[in-house]
């Protein structure tokens, strides 16, 4: 990616096709740490690897609830990511005004698309420079979903996101097929095993960096966090990394 | 500019409905072992006469939902207008021709438009009864009833009387209902013959005490599989009583 004559604006086109300034937003969300969801027959689970930005700093907080049934987590530019909660956690509740339901998930990836799609087409506006998986439950089952500033917002088995998450992908798609049965704890150890791939070899997943979040049939939205994360990374930890990460194109750790 | 920072000026009378023009009276209903049975007559009058006659007063809305209306027949059409389009609305934004809006949806929907006319002092002037089949937390659909008052006071009773009926028949229907459950409000032992009976002797009690009830009926149940608003029924009644009443020539 380099500088150009038409990237300046949202709402300029280059020759080639491309809106440069929404391709540069999902830079900003490639830079931040990773997160990984995935889904079975009856429950989603979200991971995510919290930054601090320095040994004095707390951990950044990565997954929100939106509500009793479906929740969020973030990559990229926390901020922005932080309003796009924020209008998530109000359509979820202002749905459950007018009809005392859980909002059906697809309504909320219809809400999500609009509002994200709404700044790369108007002048003076940028695009959010933030991806979000979203793990949801509603009467059609489990969902994961994966918006990313160009407004692309999909439904899928499973998905990572963020800095090196295309380990993450890579040990997600070797392991497809065990994912439609496994249980919510066997999700859970999946998905921290592909979020252990994104780290570099030196790193690891410990209590304090590592966020857990589970919904799904019988189970509302629950974020694991701090003591209750170290059950779950004691289960992976005898099992060894199967793939070296892949390395980050830029990296700074401006964003998280 | 939130709602409730405008300031609402109350417009004149001749802008909002301080009373109803053609009404409908009484709506009975009855929850049973696996759903609903709810009942109105067919008449809508206008005044004490009785206009309009073959008004149906129960609207399927779909597989799991109908809606009994008693008051205002325009406010009703306005409102069945309005649900038919969010019901329609719903299947779009859900992506699924066959998504359908719950009974509590569509009742908490209801009461929320219900109220908000109330507090602007241009009510719809309907008492509206949603029946239907209601999936709980394990996806197991369960009977339920929802009322509105055009006051906006909304309630899930296990059987409900509106209008005149709501004075008339209300304390019968307790006392059948307590002789079919174990403790009070614990699920409904009725079965559906047994609560479509109970309807039709309410309609009698109804036709012989309401002079805005009338003789012609219909019967709306919904079980787990479906709803279905069942063919008119005429009742005759025993009008022997009318010999041994003093004032009757």
């Amino acid at each position: 990616m380099f500088r150009n004559q038409y990237d300046s604006d949202v709402t300029v086109w280059s020759p080639q096709g491309r809106l440069h300034q929404v391709d540069y937003a999902v830079e900003a969300m490639k830079q931040g740490s990773a997160t990984v969801g995935i889904r079975s027959n009856t429950h989603a689970v979200l991971v995510a690897l919290k930054r601090a930005a320095n040994e004095l700093c707390s951990h950044q907080k990565k997954i929100y609830e939106l509500d009793r049934h479906v929740g969020v987590s973030i990559a990229g530019l926390l901020s922005d990511g932080r309003i796009l909660a924020r209008f998530l956690q109000t359509e979820c509740s202002s749905w459950r005004w007018d009809y005392k339901e859980s909002v059906p998930i697809q309504v909320l990836n219809n809400r999500m698309q609009l509002k994200l799609q709404a700044n790369t087409q108007h002048y003076g506006r940028r695009p959010f420079g933030v991806g979000l998986v979203i793990a949801g439950y509603d009467q059609k089952g489990p969902h994961i979903v994966k918006t990313d500033p160009s407004a692309e917002t999909v439904e899928t088995y499973a998905t990572s996101i963020g800095a090196r998450s295309q380990s993450a992908r890579t040990y997600l798609e070797r392991h497809l097929s065990d994912f439609s049965d496994a249980t919510a704890d066997q999700l859970i150890e999946h998905a921290l095993l592909a979020l252990r791939d994104t780290l570099p070899a030196e790193e690891n997943l410990t209590k304090k960096n590592t966020t857990i979040a589970v919904v799904g049939k019988g189970q509302p939205f629950k974020v694991i966090d701090d003591n209750d994360v170290q059950p779950y990374l004691e289960r992976i930890g005898d099992q060894p990394r199967a793939v070296a990460p892949v390395e980050a194109e830029g990296g700074d750790n401006m964003q998280e | 500019m939130a709602a409730h920072q405008v300031a609402h000026r109350i417009a004149e009378e001749n802008q909002r409905t301080l009373n109803p023009t053609c009404t409908g009276t009484s709506v009975v209903a009855v929850t049973f072992d696996g759903g609903v049975a709810i009942v109105a007559d067919r008449v809508a009058s206008y005044g004490k006469t009785a206009r309009y006659k073959g008004v149906s007063r129960l609207y399927r809305l779909n597989s799991s939902t109908l809606i009994g209306f008693g008051g205002d027949h325009a406010d009703f059409q306005f409102i069945q207008n309005l649900i038919y389009r969010r019901a329609h609305d719903y299947k779009a934004m859900c992506g699924d021709p066959d998504a359908e809006l719950s009974p509590m949806a569509v009742h908490s929907y209801l009461t929320a438009l219900l109220y908000y006319r109330r507090s602007r002092m241009n009510p719809l002037w309907n008492t509206l009864v949603v029946v239907g089949t209601q999936p709980d937390d394990e996806g197991v659909k369960k009977p339920f009833i929802g009322i509105v008052t055009l006051k906006g006071v909304a309630y899930h009773p296990k059987y409900v009387a509106t209008g005149l009926g709501a004075m008339l028949i209300q304390q019968s229907l307790e006392t059948e209902f307590r002789k079919h459950q174990a403790t009070y409000g614990a699920e409904t032992k009725l079965t559906k013959d047994e609560a479509v009976g109970l309807l039709r002797k309410a309609m009698e009690l109804v036709y012989y005490h309401d002079c805005l009830a009338h003789s012609e009926y219909e019967i709306g149940v919904v079980t787990t599989e479906d709803a279905a608003v069942l063919p008119p029924e005429e009742l005759v009644g025993n009008w022997a009583m009318a010999e041994t009443n003093c004032n009757y020539e």
